[in-house]
C-alpha cells in the first residue's frame, strides 16, 4: 500500500461529503491523486479521484474531470463505474468511482505472468468493455497492466479502470526523459508518440500489456526516446507464445494501426472464431475487417506485415526526438507530428475546448484542442517563445475553416499583456487580459475589444490596471478590515507603490482570524509585491480602548518594568503569577509642562488610573518634576513592601491572564474635569474619553503604551 | 487580572443593621414593590416639578432629580463597590438578572437608577462617583441584559441620601438605589 504523506490532497480518515472516508492513498499523478474511501453510510468501498488543489480553480481541468465523469455514461461490467464529481467546502474537486478489489495485472505480472488461456480470457472480457466506450467515441488513451484489475482475482471478471482522460494534460509530465519517457510509453501505440489517438491505440496496449503479462516482464522499449520510437515502429517479438493467444497480439500490436483490428468487434469476433475452432491453427485471423466507423479514415489495409521494417519517417524522428530533448520539452505530440503519419484520424471534440493563457504568476500554457498538426506546431512555438507550455489534443471539431489562423492572430495580439487568457468553446471565444500599459491596453482593445478575428465570435476585455498602487487605496482597505484602533502603512511611497515594493502595514486586531482576513484582503490589492504585517493582537477590552483614543504621535514617553522583590528590569514585559510588578514612567527631557494621566487597562476589562486618582491626585507635570531637569522617572505602580494610602501595588492574579496596557496620555490640561475613580470598567472610561474629545477644548499632545503579559506558570 | 492588594481598594462586606438588599427578592416580589411605589408615590412625596403624568405610551424626558422614598418602599440593591471604584465585580452583575427581567416585563416607562456613595472624600467627587456607578449599572443592563436604553435613567446623588445616618462613611451607604421613574 501506498504510504500517505503530509501533502497529500486527503489524509486518512478525512470524511469527504459527510459520507466518504479516506482509507488510504492508491496512487499520485500530476494533476490527482488517487484514494480508497468507505461510503460510511453503505459501507461500500469507493475510489475517489482528487483533483489537485492548484488546478482546481482551472477550468482547462475542470472541463477534463467532466469528461471524465462522462465515462458513466458507459454501462459495461468491464469498465469501472463512475459516480460523479463533487466539490468540498474549500473548493477541492474530486471524482467518485466504483473500488474494485481484486489484484492488477501488474500484480499478476509481478508474480511470473499468467496463462495464455487466461490472458485470453481477459482480453475477451476488456474487448468488451473497450466496445461500449469506443463505441461512445471514448478512447481510454492509456491501458497499461496497473488499470486492468481482475476483479476478485477471476480473469473473465477482468475491469479496465480509470480513464485517465486528464492526465494527459499534466504540466508535470512536461519534462519526460529517460526512463520516465520509457515508462509512459511503454504500452502506447507508435502513432501516439505523434499526439494521434484512436480507439484502435486502446487495441495496439491490449496486445501490449497482455504480452507482458504472459512473459511476466515489462517490455523493454528502450531507455531513451529515440530508442523508444525506433522499437516503437518494430513489430512485438511474440516468438514462443502460445496460439491463439500469438496471433490475437500480432494482430493487435502491428505498428501500423491499419494493419490492426480495426474495432473491438473485429477483435470479439476474432476471439470468437479463434475459440470456436479450437484445433485449428490459425495464424492470424482471416475475417474481413469491417470499415471502421469514423468516415474520413482510409480504406484498412488487410494485408498483413509479417516484418515491418523501420520506415524512412523514423529516421526523421531521430531528429525530431533529439530536438525536443534538448529543449526540454515533453509530451506535445506535435513535435512527433508526422513521423508515424497515418493520416487525418483524428477523434471528435464535443465541446471543442482550448485554453491559452498567462496567468498572473506562472508561466503560459495552452491546453486542449487543435485541429490541425500545423496549428498544433505554429501554436506550440508561440507559447514555448513566451517560455510557457503546450498539451494540445488534435481533434475535430465543430469549428470553422479558419479558427486555426484566427486562434494564433488572438494568441499573437494578447501575448504582450502581463496576463491574459483566451478561452475557447467552439468558435466562441472569452478573452481576458490585465496590464498596467495605458498603450499595451488600447492596441490590444482596437485589434480585439470590438470583435474577434476572422471567424470567432466574442470580443476582449483588457482591464488596464494602474502602474501604481496608492497609498489611498491601500488606507481604504485597512479602513475596512481595522477593528481595533487604526491600520497604517508604514512609509507609502509618494506616487504609490510600484510593482515590486513591498507594502508593510502595522497596527492591532482583535483576532487572528482578523488577521488572515486582512491579508487576503491586502493580497488581493497589492497583486504581486509583498505584504507583510506587523500586527498585535489585543483583546476586547484594549480593542475598545484602542477605538476611543485620538490618533496623536508618541510623545517619547517611556514604561519601564521591573519586580518588587528585586533590582531587575523586565524588558518582555511577561509577568508570571503572583508575580509583582513595578513600574516606571520615563518623562522626556523636553516634557516639562503639561499635565499626564496615567493608567492600566487591564485584561478583566477593568481600568485602573493609577495617576491621578483621590489618593495621588498631582498630574501636573512641573510640579511632579519639582524642579529636576532632563529624563525623569516617576513611580506608579510600586513594590508590595512600600505599599501605602497613597501608592498601589499589583501582584498578577490567576484568574484572568493575556495582555494589560499601561497608557500614558499628556495634555495641556488635566485629561477629565473630574477625578476618575481608581478602579472603573473600560466602558465607563471609553465613554469618559469619547466625552472628553467632543465636549472638552482639550488639547490631547501625545500617548505612549506599552503592552504587559500575565501568563502562567 | 491584576488585583490590587492595597489595603485602600479592600471590599468590606455590610453588615449594617440598615441594610435593606432588595437583590434577594423574586421578580414577582420586586414587581410587585416597584407597582407599590408608583401607586404610593403620589401621596407620599412632592413631585419633582413637572407635573406631567406618565401615560407610559410617549417618550419621557430624563428625569435626574431625586426624591427619596419612604425606606420602606425603596427598592434598594446593595451592589456593592470597592472603596472608589465605578466598577462592578462579577458576583455583583449576577445580582442584577432578575432584576433586568422584571424592568424588561414591566409596563412602567422608565426606571431610575441612582448612585450613593459613603461620605468619603470631597462632595464633588462623591457625586461624580456616584454617578458614574448608576451608569456603570446601566451599563450592565443595557449591553449584558439588553434593557432599552431609554427605559432607564442613570443619576448619581453622591453622598446626600445614606441608609445609614448615623454612621455616613459606612459601606453599607456605597449602593445603587432603583425607582420608578416620574
Amino acid at each position: 500500500m501506498t504510504e500517505s504523506r503530509p501533502s497529500d490532497i486527503f489524509q486518512p480518515g478525512v470524511l469527504l461529503n459527510n459520507t466518504y472516508r479516506i482509507e488510504n492513498i492508491l496512487g499520485r499523478g500530476g494533476t490527482s491523486e488517487v484514494y480508497k474511501a468507505r461510503n460510511d453510510i453503505s459501507g461500500r468501498f469507493v475510489a475517489i479521484k482528487a483533483l489537485k488543489s492548484e488546478f482546481s480553480g482551472d477550468e482547462g481541468y475542470l472541463t477534463l474531470m467532466r469528461r471524465e465523469e462522462e465515462i458513466r455514461e458507459i454501462r459495461h461490467d468491464a469498465v469501472v463505474r463512475y459516480s460523479e464529481n463533487h466539490r468540498t467546502p474549500s473548493g477541492m474537486i474530486y471524482l467518485v468511482m466504483d473500488y474494485v478489489e481484486g489484484p492488477g495485472l501488474d500484480a499478476k505480472m509481478k508474480q511470473g505472468g499468467m496463462s495464455a488461456p487466461d490472458l485470453v480470457a481477459v482480453c475477451r472480457r476488456v474487448a468488451g468493455g473497450l466496445k461500449v466506450a469506443h463505441d461512445r467515441r471514448i478512447i481510454h488513451r492509456d491501458l497499461s497492466p496497473d488499470n486492468i484489475i481482475l476483479r476478485g482475482d477471476i480473469p473473465s471478471e477482468a475491469v479496465i479502470i480509470d480513464f485517465g482522460i486528464a492526465k494527459d494534460a499534466n504540466p508535470g509530465a512536461q519534462t519526460i526523459v529517460g526512463n520516465e519517457f520509457a515508462g509512459k510509453y511503454a504500452y502506447a501505440a507508435p502513432e501516439q508518440l505523434s499526439g494521434q489517438t484512436d480507439a484502435r491505440s486502446d487495441l495496439y496496449a491490449l496486445g501490449a500489456l497482455l504480452l507482458a503479462t504472459f512473459r511476466g516482464a515489462r517490455p523493454d522499449i528502450g531507455a531513451n526516446p529515440m530508442e523508444v520510437l525506433k522499437k516503437k515502429a518494430l513489430a512485438l517479438d511474440t516468438s514462443g507464445v502460445p496460439e491463439p493467444l500469438k496471433s490475437l497480439i500480432d494482430k493487435l500490436t502491428q505498428p501500423d494501426p491499419a494493419n490492426r483490428f480495426q474495432s473491438a468487434d473485429d477483435l470479439l469476433s476474432a476471439i470468437d472464431h479463434g475459440m470456436d475452432e479450437r484445433t485449428v491453427v490459425v495464424p492470424r485471423p482471416k475475417t474481413v475487417v469491417p470499415p471502421p466507423p469514423q468516415p474520413a479514415r482510409p480504406t484498412p489495409t488487410p494485408k498483413p506485415v509479417p516484418k515491418p521494417a523501420p520506415t524512412k519517417r523514423g529516421s526523421g524522428g531521430l531528429i525530431a526526438v533529439a530536438a525536443v530533448v534538448v529543449l526540454g520539452l515533453g509530451t506535445a505530440g506535435a513535435y512527433f507530428g508526422g513521423l508515424f503519419n497515418t493520416g487525418p484520424t483524428l477523434p471528435v471534440a464535443d465541446p471543442y475546448l482550448l485554453t491559452v493563457e498567462k496567468p498572473e504568476t506562472g508561466p503560459v500554457r495552452a491546453s486542449g484542442d487543435v485541429p490541425s498538426e500545423a496549428i498544433a506546431t505554429a501554436l506550440t512555438k508561440a507559447v514555448t517563445d513566451l517560455g510557457g507550455t503546450a498539451d494540445l489534443t488534435l481533434a475535430t471539431g465543430n469549428i470553422n475553416e479558419s479558427w486555426g489562423a484566427d486562434l494564433l492572430s488572438v494568441v499573437a495580439s494578447v501575448a504582450p499583456l502581463e496576463s491574459w487568457k483566451v478561452d475557447m468553446t467552439g468558435n466562441d471565444g472569452v478573452v481576458t487580459g490585465i496590464t498596467t500599459d495605458p498603450a499595451a491596453h488600447d492596441t490590444v482593445m482596437a485589434a480585439l475589444g470590438t470583435a474577434l478575428p476572422g471567424s470567432l465570435k466574442g470580443k476582449a476585455d483588457i482591464t488596464l490596471k494602474p502602474q501604481f498602487l496608492t497609498a489611498e487605496a491601500v488606507d481604504k482597505v485597512l479602513a475596512e478590515q481595522a477593528d481595533c484602533g487604526p491600520l497604517e502603512q508604514q512609509d507609502p511611497p509618494a506616487l504609490g507603490y510600484g510593482k515590486d515594493d513591498a507594502i508593510t502595514v502595522s497596527g492591532h486586531l482583535s483576532s487572528s482570524p482578523k488577521q488572515v482576513q486582512l491579508f487576503d484582503a491586502m493580497s488581493a490589492v497589492a497583486g504581486n509585491r509583498k505584504v507583510s504585517l506587523g500586527i498585535t493582537l489585543l483583546n476586547d477590552p484594549l480593542c475598545e480602548i484602542e477605538g476611543t483614543l485620538p490618533e496623536v504621535r508618541s510623545g517619547n514617553f517611556r514604561f519601564d518594568f521591573g519586580f518588587g522583590d528585586r533590582t531587575e528590569d523586565n524588558p518582555s514585559g511577561r509577568y508570571f503569577v503572583g508575580e509583582n510588578p513595578t513600574i516606571d514612567l520615563m518623562i522626556p527631557a523636553d516634557v516639562t509642562d503639561g499635565f499626564v494621566s496615567v493608567s492600566i487597562i487591564d485584561v478583566s476589562g477593568n481600568v485602573y488610573h493609577v495617576l491621578p486618582n483621590m489618593n495621588r491626585p498631582e498630574d501636573n507635570v512641573a510640579t511632579l518634576r519639582n524642579g529636576a531637569t532632563g529624563a525623569f522617572l516617576l513611580r506608579v505602580a510600586y513594590p508590595l513592601a512600600e505599599n501605602s494610602a497613597k501608592t498601589i501595588a499589583f501582584t498578577v492574579d490567576p484568574a484572568t491572564l493575556g495582555k494589560s496596557k499601561v497608557i500614558v496620555v499628556a495634555s495641556d490640561k488635566p485629561l477629565f474635569a473630574e477625578l476618575r475613580p481608581t478602579t472603573e470598567s473600560v466602558g465607563g472610561y471609553a465613554a469618559a474619553l469619547k466625552n472628553a474629545a467632543e465636549t472638552g477644548d482639550l488639547q490631547i499632545r501625545a500617548i505612549d503604551s506599552r503592552i504587559l503579559t500575565s501568563v502562567d506558570k | 487580572m491584576y488585583r490590587s492588594i492595597s489595603a485602600v481598594l479592600l471590599v468590606l462586606t455590610a453588615t449594617s443593621a440598615f441594610a435593606q438588599d432588595d437583590s434577594t427578592l423574586t421578580a414577582e416580589q420586586l414587581a410587585a414593590k416597584f407597582i407599590a411605589q408608583q401607586a404610593t408615590r403620589g401621596l407620599v412625596i412632592a413631585p419633582s416639578g413637572d407635573a406631567a403624568p406618565a401615560d407610559g405610551a410617549t417618550a419621557l424626558p430624563a428625569d435626574t432629580t431625586y426624591a427619596s422614598v419612604d425606606p420602606n418602599a425603596q427598592v434598594n440593591f446593595q451592589i456593592k463597590f470597592a472603596f472608589d471604584s465605578a466598577a462592578l465585580a462579577p458576583d455583583e452583575i449576577s445580582k442584577l438578572a432578575t432584576l433586568c427581567e422584571v424592568i424588561k416585563t414591566s409596563d412602567i416607562a422608565q426606571f431610575k437608577i441612582i448612585g450613593h456613595t459613603d461620605a468619603s472624600g470631597a462632595d464633588s467627587y462623591n457625586q461624580n462617583l456616584s454617578l458614574l456607578r448608576a451608569e456603570e449599572v446601566k451599563r450592565r443592563l443595557v449591553e449584558d441584559c439588553e434593557v432599552p436604553d431609554t427605559k432607564l435613567v442613570a443619576t448619581g446623588v453622591g453622598e446626600a441620601f445614606p441608609i445609614d445616618a448615623s454612621d455616613p462613611r459606612a459601606d453599607v451607604n456605597r449602593r445603587v438605589e432603583f425607582q420608578v421613574g416620574s
